[in-house]
């Protein structure tokens, strides 16, 4: 092929490497013990309990805005959780409420994973975002032996 | 270049598209940038309007609160901002910018579905907290319910700021996405724009290159010029069309061989010497003229102009763009030969002669030898090329360069140096000897009779020698020295070689000098015409005068004919001389003819130069004087020299018949010492002979002088012509021709030449005194 004919492919090859998207990949989802459905503003779980050790939540938020996810053990039930001074939102510090793990963002559409180790109790599971709790973003757990 | 290439297809058109693509991708850039900036101030306007929106909620629910609480406040202003923005982000519309001054800010409708479900969210929202706000109202103060609706308007003011903070965030991540795509797209256009400007260039540079090549190429090929392109090692890589024409080879045929095996041998060192000055000097094209092979066997002169385009990418060689001028060398070379040969003999002329005699005087400087120059004149040649046409006077200077040539040794150089003088240069080394023993060649070589025209001529040379150290002469000086002997070989006699000594070169300044002198003499009033006497030898009456002309020079005195006269005649004012003469000799004669009775009848005889024979004017001149003076023409006799007869002589015998036919005489002048012919004596025009005083003188001894002088007188007995003496100086000499017959005499015996107001008194008398001359009178 005459490099006159050849630049061409070269230029479009180049531009479409160039113009491809991000190398990210949505990997397969892994096994999850919980799915987590987040939305505005309620938070649903496949299950509501699980076994304890090693737990993968399976995060998707169903939006439409963001949300995040506080996982705390806790005795108390999912909607008689402290609020902080706000009034509005949890108290996170509180010894009433042992926060084990987060993802402080979701965005929508998004899937994210969790994983904690979880022993046996009584765990709930939060959005504390402003008003999200208290518009009825949470849910219970028992994680049994 | 190396190979024949298929026609060129211009890729213009692929230049034009790509240039096409460059403005569109430049415009699209200018586009996108110009719409990324528009975005982001836009993305920016709404953050800050969605950012006050959480702010507007927030002070709604304070109202709303301080309202429930009985305190004064205006929840709805918020909350109708809070409507009309949240409607705003969602549907478009206007709503207040957030820096005020009445500027209004129109978002942009939502561009992701994920913005838009959000904002419809708010939306939403804030229709709940618009709902909340009215069942707040609804309650009352310090009631649960009230306390319950506060919080619910608190709950949904704060989901409504979260979800407006998430709007924000959204729209400051897809704002922050379209930024980072609009880099990527600008990285990538500025990419594509580099791209394409490189691909532009390229294909404009292609393009201009094969338009350059494709150029060059028609140029070369259409060109009538050979235009060939080597590489850098001299090798054929091009040869145009032309070779076909120009060197009767296929330009296939020249590609591939060394262009120097092209070249003459000769003019390969030349053609070699050219390349090496275009490498040193690239931008410095070379002219060089040098032969070319022909297919056919000879050698063509081209002129080549050599470029090195070795850094040209439409060429990248050496070019040399020939033109055939065989036809223009051979004319320069024809026109050299002329500016240094003699057209007529086609000897070399007087520039190449001076140039070898140079050569000639370097050499010997360094040798420590000498340069032997002859010049050769032809004696008297003007009145051969003046009486016979100067077609025949160059025939017999074709035939003379011939016979000298034949002398000369093939080493020697002979030239032509103008008119009839010839210079010839001796082969170095030569000597005196070797140039007097040439001289005495070429002086008997020309004395053989030439048949120029079918007419015998005959030549005599004066030849000059000069032969000096070449560390002691110049080629001017050496010239010089030989023209000053040949004419010291002219003046003491002609037909002769002399050898230079330096006393000649005095006597020709010294003859230059009175030359000059000549000049002005006749105007200065220096010259005067004296008249010797011719006398009946038998009764000493005064039958007539000789007009002798004398010049009395201001500072040298009295100089003689014998010394002027040649003078007057190589530098032609003998012709005004000669007039002026006529007009005083007939004048003179009318005076003393109108005066003195006894010399009523006086005829007066003039000496014409050879020089006035062959003039128009003389017969004008002639005329005029006997016009002027009212003699009878028959008194004007006009003397003629027995050379002026040389040669072949039908133009002077009809400028002779002329002349008499005008009523003057005419008469031979030192009779007997030329080499007219009895026979041609008989056919001349004239009325008197004067015998030469050596004949006269020839008497003394008697004897064979003597009846050589009856001969004579009878001669002219014969040929009905008067006969005078000349040179009568003793009374045995008038004695004898007294006895012989002859009637007319001159000579100092009877009168020496003097001036009119000497002779005023011998002409009132009108008789010589017969005392003085011892001869009886009858």
């Amino acid at each position: 092929m005459p490099p006159a004919r050849r630049l061409p492919v070269v230029l479009a090859a180049l531009v479409a490497v160039l113009a491809a998207p991000g190398c990210d990949r949505d990997p397969a989802p892994p096994r999850a013990d919980v799915v987590v459905d987040l939305k505005d503003f309620d938070i649903g779980l496949s299950t509501d309990h699980t076994s304890a050790g090693h737990v993968v939540f399976d995060l998707e938020n169903s939006g439409p805005t963001v949300h995040e996810l506080v996982v705390a053990r806790t005795d108390l039930p999912a909607d008689d959780l402290p609020l902080g001074r706000d009034g509005l939102s949890v108290d996170e510090d509180t010894r009433k409420v042992r926060v084990l793990g987060e993802d402080e963002s979701v965005q929508l559409t998004e899937r994210h994973q969790l994983d904690l180790d979880l022993g046996p109790g009584h765990y709930v599971l939060f959005c504390n975002l402003e008003g999200h709790y208290l518009g009825g973003m949470h849910a219970d757990l028992e994680v049994r032996p | 270049m190396s190979r024949r290439s298929a026609p060129h297809r211009p890729s213009g058109l692929g230049a034009i598209a790509s240039l096409a693509v460059l403005f569109l991708v430049v415009a699209g850039i200018f586009f996108y940038n110009a719409q990324a900036i528009a975005n982001q101030r836009d993305a920016a306007l709404v953050s800050n309007v969605a950012g006050r929106l959480r702010a507007d909620v927030e002070r709604y629910v304070a109202d709303m609160n301080l309202v429930a609480n009985g305190q004064p406040a205006d929840p709805d202003a918020s909350l109708a901002r809070i409507r009309q923005t949240a409607q705003a982000l969602l549907s478009g519309g206007d709503v207040p910018a957030v820096q005020g001054g009445g500027e209004i800010v129109v978002p942009r409708p939502p561009q992701s579905a994920l913005l838009r479900r959000k904002l419809d969210q708010q939306r939403k929202l804030t229709d709940e907290l618009a709902q909340r706000g009215r069942q707040l109202q609804a309650t009352s103060p310090g009631t649960e319910a009230r306390k319950q609706a506060l919080l619910d308007l608190r709950v949904v003011g704060a989901q409504l700021s979260s979800v407006t903070g998430d709007v924000v965030g959204q729209i400051t991540r897809e704002n922050r996405d379209a930024l980072e795509r609009s880099n990527r797209i600008e990285r990538l256009l500025g990419l594509v724009t580099g791209i394409a400007a490189v691909t532009v260039g390229l294909l404009f540079m292609r393009t201009g290159r094969s338009r350059e090549e494709a150029r060059y190429r028609a140029l070369a090929h259409n060109s009538a010029d050979l235009v060939i392109v080597t590489d850098g090692d001299g090798e054929v890589r091009y040869a145009s069309q032309s070779a076909h024409a120009i060197l009767g080879r296929e330009a296939d045929e020249l590609r591939g061989t060394r262009f120097l095996s092209l070249v003459h041998p000769d003019d390969r060192d030349l053609v070699q010497a050219a390349l090496g000055e275009l490498e040193a000097l690239p931008d410095a094209p070379v002219r060089v003229q040098y032969r070319l092979s022909h297919a056919l066997g000879h050698w063509l002169m081209v002129e080549t102009s050599w470029a090195n385009l070795l850094d040209d990418s439409a060429v990248r060689g050496m070019v040399a763009n020939s033109r055939d001028v065989s036809d223009r060398h051979a004319l320069e070379e024809e026109l050299r030969r002329k500016a240094f040969r003699d057209d007529l003999t086609g000897l070399p002329n007087r520039a190449l002669f001076g140039d070898r005699v140079e050569q000639a005087v370097q050499r010997a400087h360094k040798s420590g030898g000498v340069v032997t120059v002859l010049f050769v004149d032809l004696d008297d040649f003007k009145t051969v090329n003046d009486s016979l046409g100067h077609t025949t006077g160059d025939h017999l200077l074709m035939a003379v360069a011939e016979r000298i040539t034949t002398c000369i040794r093939s080493t020697d150089t002979a030239a032509r140096l103008g008119g009839d003088e010839f210079g010839i240069l001796l082969t170095d080394g030569s000597t005196v000897d070797t140039a007097e023993s040439l001289a005495e060649r070429l002086i008997s070589s020309l004395r053989d009779p030439f048949d120029v025209d079918g007419r015998p001529l005959v030549v005599s040379a004066s030849i000059g020698i000069a032969c000096q150290l070449g560390t002691q002469v110049t080629s001017e000086a050496i010239l010089r020295d030989a023209d000053v002997a040949m004419y010291a070989a002219k003046s003491q006699g002609k037909g002769r070689a002399e050898v230079f000594a330096h006393q000649m070169h005095r006597e020709v300044v010294e003859r230059q000098r009175l030359g000059s002198d000549l000049q002005l003499a006749l105007t200065n009033g220096e010259l005067e015409v004296f008249y010797q006497p011719l006398v009946d030898l038998t009764t000493g009456v005064v039958a007539g005068v000789e007009a002798l002309l004398r010049w009395h020079h201001p500072t040298r005195g009295s100089i003689p004919p014998t010394v002027f006269i040649p003078i007057a005649e190589e530098i032609g004012v003998i012709v005004e001389i000669g007039a002026w003469v006529l007009d005083q000799a007939c004048h003179q004669i009318a005076d003393w003819s109108a005066r003195h009775e006894a010399v009523r009848d006086l005829a007066v005889t003039v000496n014409l130069s050879p020089v006035q024979l062959v003039t128009e004017r003389l017969f004008d001149d002639v005329a005029r004087a006997i016009e002027r003076s009212g003699i009878e023409p028959s008194s004007l006799i006009l003397e003629i020299t027995e050379g002026a007869l040389s040669g072949d002589n039908d133009k002077v015998v009809a400028g002779l018949v002329r002349l008499r036919a005008t009523g003057v005489r005419l008469a031979i002048d030192d009779f007997g010492t030329g080499y007219s012919s009895l026979s041609q004596l008989r056919m001349l025009p004239v009325d008197m002979l004067k015998i030469d005083k050596s004949f006269i003188d020839g008497t003394a001894d008697g004897g064979r002088g003597t009846a050589l002088l009856h001969s004579i007188i009878d001669l002219g007995r014969v040929l009905n012509l008067e006969v005078v003496a000349e040179g009568i100086e003793h009374p045995e000499q008038a004695e004898v021709l007294h006895h012989s017959g002859s009637h007319l005499g001159q000579g100092f015996y009877y009168a020496v030449p003097a001036s009119p107001a000497d002779l005023e008194e011998l002409m009132a008398k009108g008789l010589i005194d017969p005392v003085r001359s011892g001869i009886t009178l009858v």
